[in-house]
């Protein structure tokens, strides 16, 4: 049964995604397209439900070794395909990367392996659950609203974009390949899935043609060629040195070594935009919308992450493991103080994304349970919030013409449920009881015992809150209205919205619930086994978890005040506009002229001018280039020092 | 849940005398504030429980608004500050009672943000830039007691038999300017100011009044008092000790206050960002070795 | 509730077209020597926060909109306190072609204080005098603006002297 869930989701969106190229009726696709976000999003918590149900909450899947060589067969394919690719883009670097990658797979499959019984091709273990249901429920979410976004989108899209059919086929495959990559025990298979998500990236990116995405599908190629090829010399490398063949081999007998483990690290930097890696995803805001999404929550990204807490509780004890950490406290604070000088609301979130990111992997690096337990929060709630938030800033884009955050001012009338959404998305990025605020805080206090670090992440969380105080500010400023009129969308968009919005609020009213009896057992489980893993905090941590419900019981004693005493009170008589030094324009002419808005002012002769309030972008202090350089250049410095350490760490022995 | 109720009923009484008592001292604190800054200025000074009547007063006014979004904000201001103090009387995790303030902040900044005027605007943003240049000292404060008690339990703090003080002198002084600024005093007051009403026009408070006015203020008797009773947790030992650093940190305060003017934002935000936390982080590392 | 709002006035200060004098005067109030504050006066900057608009000069066309506004913008209960004697008639401007006259053209006014300007003390005088009108008011003390009629003067416009320049032409 449990194989048979698998299969499909392995199997069906790549099915699925075949037929909706080749169909040509728009109302076929549409339905192929539904069938298979239900499909995935069954399937997926089925798989999930059942391999929970296996012993030890592992289910593995095995066959005979005789078939090892169709991982090798197949990665060596899908190395071609991105080779062709290359060829036919002609961009030097890639095929070289395409040309090693290839060799080294074919040396790989010559390195004959330690005899095995079996071969366990497939295992879900609970961090590739949190992976499973995160992608499962979230993309197919992203996979409906799609359809409505695309349809519109293909009206204004540029002459050279690609077919509807192809949009989906990679978009669908995506989900698919994803599926693979969290599930995937063996190596071969992993560097398969790894490489086909470079590929639909790639494809994605470059939809609607054109210069800028041609340019900037090619830089996200060329970055994750790179992580490729530094996953594949690290494949190459455990098996000449250990023969191991498989995550569980590894982890279970702890033969893996440093060398190999930070050059599978740093290929998951690569994939997760980590400085200085960032350019891809910042390059990827070019596509249409939904793909921004998938990217940024469900897949893509999630991968690196995925691969960096697969590999990291080996090394507990590992001083290289505190430069990891480094690594990503730096990105952490590099995207939150690059999103506070950004305007552009992708680009925020694209920033913000790259943030929380490097917080994953400060928390991987970390290396103990309570920071582990922070990272598996963070993936998942991350992974819907920002979802969310990536499918408003879509809808608003299309409604406003714009993604300028400053020209959002008033959304709560012209789009009310879609900004309300948004505004839902946004305080669950900072706000108590949401999830987020809770995982940041345990992530802070597991930094505890290395202050350098804490202080990292205290300029991280502070320049968090600042910017996105600023984008809430400015989405909920709206005057006074009675009545604010339906919004009229796309029923799949409002479908995803709902879904997407329900889940933030479920995860948010569950958030401690969800903690402590999902996360932190398996932080447990995952650090049992290890001598010497520091306990203190995370039992400390665990007890503080009832007081924090008294948060979350003010918040409703708060409503309940707020509802009865001011809400059911307030009288539209009550009502008066800002002060302006009494220069305002008054409410008639408010409701007179459609553009002007309650700060508008009287200037001489009695015109009506215009005021602009701009929020605080540090422009003069913060360049973007200019940061983005440094940051570059100290998160090189991070790398190349965790390169020379793990090399170190071979001399010493 | 029977942590739950067991925190509850443990100091239960206490709490709950705190958080009816606490706006009332923070409003006598303010009190003695404007008495003794009108006898700096050769004045004789409104009447001690000025405060309270100021208080009573606003809530016998029309409850005027922009919108109902904006009371919203206001309420969960209120409510998020009584909270801190509750934390704090229970004892609970320090970093959770700095989320919890932040939060409070934050609110009182989306309250004024919510709103389309461009003073309360700009007095919002002034307020994030205030919370950007204490917050850091705030948790190098906490870490720094996590480092001499080994715990973020605000309970523990009270166990040790030291003083902070004696451990922790230049944080006290970093702490105090945190405390310039929470009080909205010069040279830190850029957001609201309680004497400069031409400037931005009270800033992030503007658009509140009214009975709406009136709740921030009950906040801000809150803040006052959780405040202070953290300079008195300074020196938690001995009671007399703890009031004659707190009359002194509050003349400090005072003095600065008349005899400063109001500075820029950016240069506050410059100046927490070096000397005191200079002065922080220095604590710290003589602590940490 | 009534003691309250009698302790605590607080102040917002309107210039609507006054020569400063009174202005001078006002802030005078807050100086130690008169110290307004030992009522509870606070001199607020916005109407939202005020109890007491205090306005100073006369009601011209263009800031009679703008008073109508700081008025409106004052949360109920509140008085008006007119200074001087071009917030009383419009005084010595009263008959300029722009001038509507004292205050009380645009809003009701509870307490005029005379003079030109008005002594410091005169002044604390008038706010306390409003500040007792203010206890026995309401929330919902109806107040209705006056229904005056607006008298609009305007110069005569001159005959163009069309003749003299076609004459100069020629």
């Amino acid at each position: 049964m449990t194989e048979a869930m698998l299969f499909c989701l392995l199997g069906l969106p790549l099915i699925c995604g075949t037929l909706a190229w080749l169909v040509k009726s728009s109302l076929l696709r549409n339905a192929l397209i539904v069938f298979s976000a239900l499909a995935v999003a069954v399937c997926g918590v089925a798989l999930v439900v059942l391999s929970a149900q296996a012993p030890d909450g592992v289910w593995s899947f095995a066959v005979a070794p005789k078939f090892e060589w169709i991982g090798s067969v197949l990665e060596a394919v899908m190395v071609a395909v991105i080779l062709i690719v290359a060829i036919k883009i002609r961009n030097t670097w890639i095929i070289l990367m395409g040309i090693a990658q290839l060799l080294m797979v074919i040396g790989c499959y010559f390195i004959k392996p330690a005899e095995h019984h079996e071969l366990l091709l497939f295992q879900i273990d609970n961090l590739s659950r949190i992976l499973l249901l995160v992608t499962c429920i979230v993309g197919s979410t992203i996979l409906v609203f799609a359809i409505g976004y695309m349809k519109q989108h293909q009206h204004h899209a540029p002459p050279g974009a690609g077919s509807l059919g192809r949009f989906f086929f990679f978009f669908i495959g995506f989900l698919g390949f994803m599926v693979g990559l969290v599930a995937s025990n063996n190596l071969s298979f992993f560097s398969f899935f790894w490489e086909a998500t470079t590929l639909c990236s790639y494809a994605l990116i470059g939809q609607d043609g054109g210069e800028a995405r041609r340019v900037n599908a090619t830089r996200a190629l060329l970055i994750n060629s790179f992580g490729g090829t530094l996953l594949i010399l690290g494949v190459l490398l455990i098996k000449l040195q250990v023969g191991g063949e498989s995550f569980a081999e590894l982890i279970q007998n702890n033969t893996l070594t440093l060398v190999p483990a930070v050059l599978l690290c740093v290929a998951a930097f690569t994939k997760s935009a980590l400085f200085p890696f960032q350019s891809w995803l910042l390059g990827a805001m070019v596509a249409p919308t939904p793909v921004s999404a998938m990217l940024h929550s469900a897949t893509m990204v999630k991968a690196g992450v995925y691969l960096v807490m697969r590999i990291t509780p080996g090394f507990y004890d590992q001083k290289a493991m505190l430069l990891l950490a480094f690594a990503g406290a730096l990105t952490f604070v590099g995207g939150a103080l690059l999103a506070c000088t950004q305007s552009n609301a992708k680009k925020v979130l694209a920033y913000s994304t790259i943030s929380n990111l490097g917080l994953i992997v400060a928390c991987a690096g970390l290396n103990t349970p309570l920071a582990y337990a922070a990272g598996l929060a963070i993936i998942s709630f991350h992974a819907i919030s920002k979802g969310l938030l990536f499918l408003c800033v879509g809808n608003i884009e299309q409604k406003i013409g714009s993604r300028d955050i400053e020209v959002m001012d008033g959304l709560l009338y012209k789009m009310p449920f879609t900004a309300w959404v948004t505004l839902l998305g946004m305080m669950s990025m900072l706000l108590p009881p949401f999830g987020m605020l809770l995982s940041k805080w345990l992530a802070i206090e597991a930094t505890i015992r290395s202050p350098l670090l804490f202080i990292f992440m205290v300029i991280g969380s502070a320049l968090t809150v600042f910017f996105w105080a600023k984008w809430i500010g400015r989405m909920q400023n709206i005057g006074y209205h009675e009545h604010i009129p339906r919004e009229q969308m796309a029923p799949s968009v409002r479908l995803a919205l709902s879904i997407m919005a329900f889940l933030v609020i479920g995860t948010g009213v569950c958030t401690m619930w969800i903690f402590v009896h999902f996360f932190s057992p398996m932080a447990k489980q995952v650090f049992s086994g290890h001598e010497g893993v520091n306990w203190q905090t995370f039992n400390e941590a665990k007890e503080f978890f009832y007081p924090a419900m008294l948060i979350f019981g003010a918040m409703l004693i708060s409503m309940v005040i707020y509802y009865f005493t001011f809400w059911r009170r307030f009288r539209p008589s009550n009502v008066r506009l800002p002060f302006l030094c009494g220069e305002n324009v008054d409410m008639d002419q408010l409701s007179e002229a459609k553009d002007v808005r309650s700060y508008d002012f009287h200037s001489i002769y009695d015109r009506v001018e215009h005021t602009v309030i701009s929020s605080m972008y540090l422009r003069g202090i913060i360049s973007e280039e200019k940061s983005t350089r440094w940051l570059n250049w100290l998160a090189w410095l991070i790398i190349i020092a965790l390169v020379g350490l793990s090399i170190a760490s071979i001399a010493n022995r | 849940m029977e942590k739950l109720i067991e925190i509850l009923t443990s100091k239960h009484v206490m709490t709950a005398s705190a958080a009816i008592l606490a706006p009332v001292a923070g409003a006598l604190i303010m009190g003695i504030d404007r008495k003794l800054t009108a006898r700096m200025q050769g004045r004789l000074g409104p009447p001690l429980l000025q405060p309270f009547y100021d208080l009573f007063k606003l809530f016998g006014k029309e409850p005027i608004a922009l919108h109902r979004p904006q009371i919203m904000y206001a309420v969960l201001h209120l409510v998020f500050m009584i909270l801190v103090l509750i934390l704090l009387m229970a004892g609970q995790d320090l970093l959770m009672i700095l989320l919890v303030h932040a939060f409070s902040s934050i609110c009182l900044i989306l309250g004024a943000m919510s709103v389309r005027s461009p003073y309360s605007w700009l007095g919002s943003q002034r307020k994030i830039l205030q919370i950007l240049a204490y917050e850091p000292i705030l948790l190098v404060l906490i870490l720094a007691i996590n480092l001499r008690d080994n715990s973020f339990l605000a309970s523990k703090v009270m166990e040790n038999t030291q003083p902070l003080l004696i451990s922790m002198p230049l944080l006290f002084l970093a702490f105090v300017c945190v405390l310039a600024i929470e009080l909205s005093k010069s040279p830190f007051d850029v957001a609201t100011s309680h004497h400069a009403h031409q400037e931005i026009v009270k800033g992030l408070t503007l658009e509140y009044s009214g009975p709406f006015l009136g709740i921030l203020e009950i906040a801000h008797f809150y803040e006052i008092a959780i405040f202070f009773g953290l300079i008195m947790c300074f020196w938690h030992t001995n009671i007399w000790i703890a009031l004659l650093l707190e009359s002194a940190v509050f003349v400090f305060l005072l003095v600065v206050d008349n005899a400063f003017s109001r500075l820029s934002a950016g240069w506050m935000v410059r100046y927490m960002w070096t000397v005191p936390l200079t002065l922080a982080l220095a604590n710290l590392i003589w602590l940490w070795s | 509730m009534t003691k309250a709002t009698a302790k605590s006035p607080w102040v917002v200060h309107f210039n609507c077209n006054s020569c400063n004098g009174c202005d001078i005067e006002f802030l005078a109030c807050l100086t130690p020597m008169y110290d307004a504050e030992r009522f509870g006066v606070v001199h607020v900057g916005n109407p939202k926060h005020a109890d007491v608009l205090v306005v100073t000069g006369s009601v011209n066309h263009r800031n009679r909109r703008v008073l109508k506004n700081v008025y409106d913008q004052m949360p109920s209960p509140k008085v008006v306190v007119a200074l001087g004697v071009c917030g009383a008639t419009g005084g010595i401007f009263a008959d300029c072609y722009n001038v509507l006259g004292g205050a009380d053209q645009v809003i009701p006014v509870d307490v005029l204080v005379p003079g030109c300007p008005p002594r410091p003390e005169a002044i604390l005088d008038g706010i306390l005098k409003g500040v007792e009108i203010l206890a026995r008011k309401k929330i919902d003390t109806e107040v209705v603006p006056p229904e005056k009629t607006i008298k609009i003067v305007r110069p005569e416009p001159k005959p163009e002297p069309a003749d003299e320049s076609a004459k100069a032409v020629s």
